[in-house]
């Protein structure tokens, strides 16, 4: 199993480390943490990892700046800040 | 009397509202869920701007007793006096956007003739080169889903009967009355039946002896994710002329926070078969519809897509509603949206529940006879 991970990487959610591996999924590694990626704008309801592959727009972050990402599809990389909303 | 509606979109459901209101034994049938085809997929905008001169005295009727439903506090449809703006790109589409400004003026309504720095003032994301627009500040937006669930509700709550994954296969008559409609193996006896199938409803008719001409035309829609407060307004292009052949677009922000886009391609009549497929958009209509968004507002360059959709509109050859009797005894019709059901779907329940009551309808409603296209009889 530990041979198919990637080296170790550090990322930042939030403004906390986190300590994964290289190419793993984001949203598995948010998800180990905390199940709730999100909150609709309207309603307020929590939203995260839904379907998994890049279909239902539910898992998205903010990724380096960039707003709207699906974490399910964002293979994670050394340094990355992620922030939820 | 026992109806039965056939068909719980937005206008299924408001006929049957309007009639379970009325007291009658109602059964709403769908052969999917309330709301699950044309209406869920619409980009439901009530209002009377740019749709019909001679349906005017309707179309304030229907808006109006929209306000009354909406504003009555017993459902949430995210119903919104939001307002529409029409934009004009040539200055050759003037003169018919200023005879529609004073013919809605003439009728009450508050319909003006915007410059683009007074279009700028109410809809600030709208950076595009426009030559001019329309603005009606009455126009209102709704949620399609929820509204139908409300008049579905309603119609419950007076007594109706309300049926998911229901197609009605056939209407069955005696002599020359409708007295069942076929379910599958089941009948469900009844004295009428309102025909509310949008697309689907020419396809039933015909199993009355009834040839009604309506034709689907395909409607494509973009959504992209949510986004903070952007669009205010609903935003469309200025009405093109002529029935079946005519095209629009309309963009709006829903309640959610997606931006919603809207199409209808003119002459974008479906592919035999579509009509029961799940289709998807066509390659060109996406290229051309983001082109349209970011020309219209630029500041939506790097927005994400979430998802695409197709519906299929009922048209009339005049874009008309085909409202009232037709073949056999206890037929009644209320179908051909045009893209405009939801605007008038309070009014299409209270022309029908006065045509089985024998009771006065407040305005004309010999525009909507069903069988106007008939060819004449020879004498």
């Amino acid at each position: 199993m530990s041979e198919a991970l990637g080296q170790p990487v550090t990322i930042v959610v939030d403004g906390r480390a986190i300590a994964t591996f290289a190419g793993m999924p984001l949203g598995a590694v948010l998800h180990a943490h905390d199940a709730v990626l999100r909150h609709l704008p309207a309603g307020g309801a929590s939203r995260g990892v839904f379907c998994g592959m890049g279909v239902c727009f539910d898992c998205l972050v903010c990724v380096d700046g960039r707003s709207d990402v699906r974490a399910c599809i964002t293979p994670v990389r050394e340094g990355m800040r992620v922030e939820r909303t | 009397m026992r109806v039965v509606v056939v068909g719980a979109g937005i206008v299924g459901a408001a006929v049957a509202s309007a009639l379970a209101r009325r007291g009658h034994g109602v059964q709403l049938l769908d052969q999917f869920d309330p709301g699950s085809a044309v209406s869920g997929g619409s980009l439901a905008c009530i209002g009377a701007h740019m749709i019909d001169e001679l349906e005017l005295p309707a179309l304030q009727w229907a808006y109006d007793a929209w306000s009354t439903f909406a504003e009555s506090g017993g459902y949430d449809m995210e119903y919104r006096r939001c307002g529409q703006i029409r934009f004009l790109t040539l200055a050759s589409e003037r003169a018919s956007a200023e005879r529609w400004v004073a013919l809605e003026r003439a009728h009450g309504l508050q319909t003006a003739l915007l410059e683009p720095a007074d279009v700028r003032a109410i809809e600030p994301a709208l950076e595009g080169p426009i030559d001019a627009a329309t603005w009606s500040p009455e126009a209102c937006m709704v949620n399609p889903f929820l509204a139908v669930r409300a008049f579905v509700a309603d119609a419950r709550a007076h007594g109706a009967e309300v049926r998911s994954r229901a197609p009605v296969s056939a209407i069955e008559t005696t002599g020359d009355r409708v007295v069942a409609v076929r379910v599958g193996a089941e009948r469900i006896a009844c004295e009428s039946v309102v025909l509310a199938a949008g697309p689907w409803t020419a396809r039933i008719a015909a199993t009355a002896g009834v040839a009604l001409p309506i034709v689907p035309r395909k409607a494509q829609c973009l959504a992209t994710v949510a986004q903070p407060p952007t669009i205010r307004t609903i935003v469309g292009a200025c009405k093109s002329e002529g029935g079946v052949d005519a095209g629009y677009t309309q963009i709006q922000q829903a309640n959610s926070g997606q931006i919603l886009f809207n199409t209808v391609l003119a002459g974008g009549i479906s592919a035999a078969g579509g009509l029961d497929a799940i289709p998807e958009i066509d390659r060109a209509f996406l290229r051309d519809s983001v082109d349209t968004l970011l020309r219209l507002f630029p500041r939506l360059r790097d927005v994400e897509l979430l998802r695409s959709w197709v519906r299929y509109e009922a048209v009339t050859p005049d874009d008309r509603f085909l409202i009232g009797r037709a073949g056999p005894g206890g037929l009644l019709v209320a179908a051909g949206d045009g893209g405009t059901g939801f605007t008038r779907a309070p009014a299409i329940g209270r022309v029908i529940a006065d045509l089985l009551d024998g009771g006065p309808t407040p305005f004309r409603t010999d525009l909507y006879d069903p069988l106007r296209f008939a060819p004449a009889p020879i004498a």
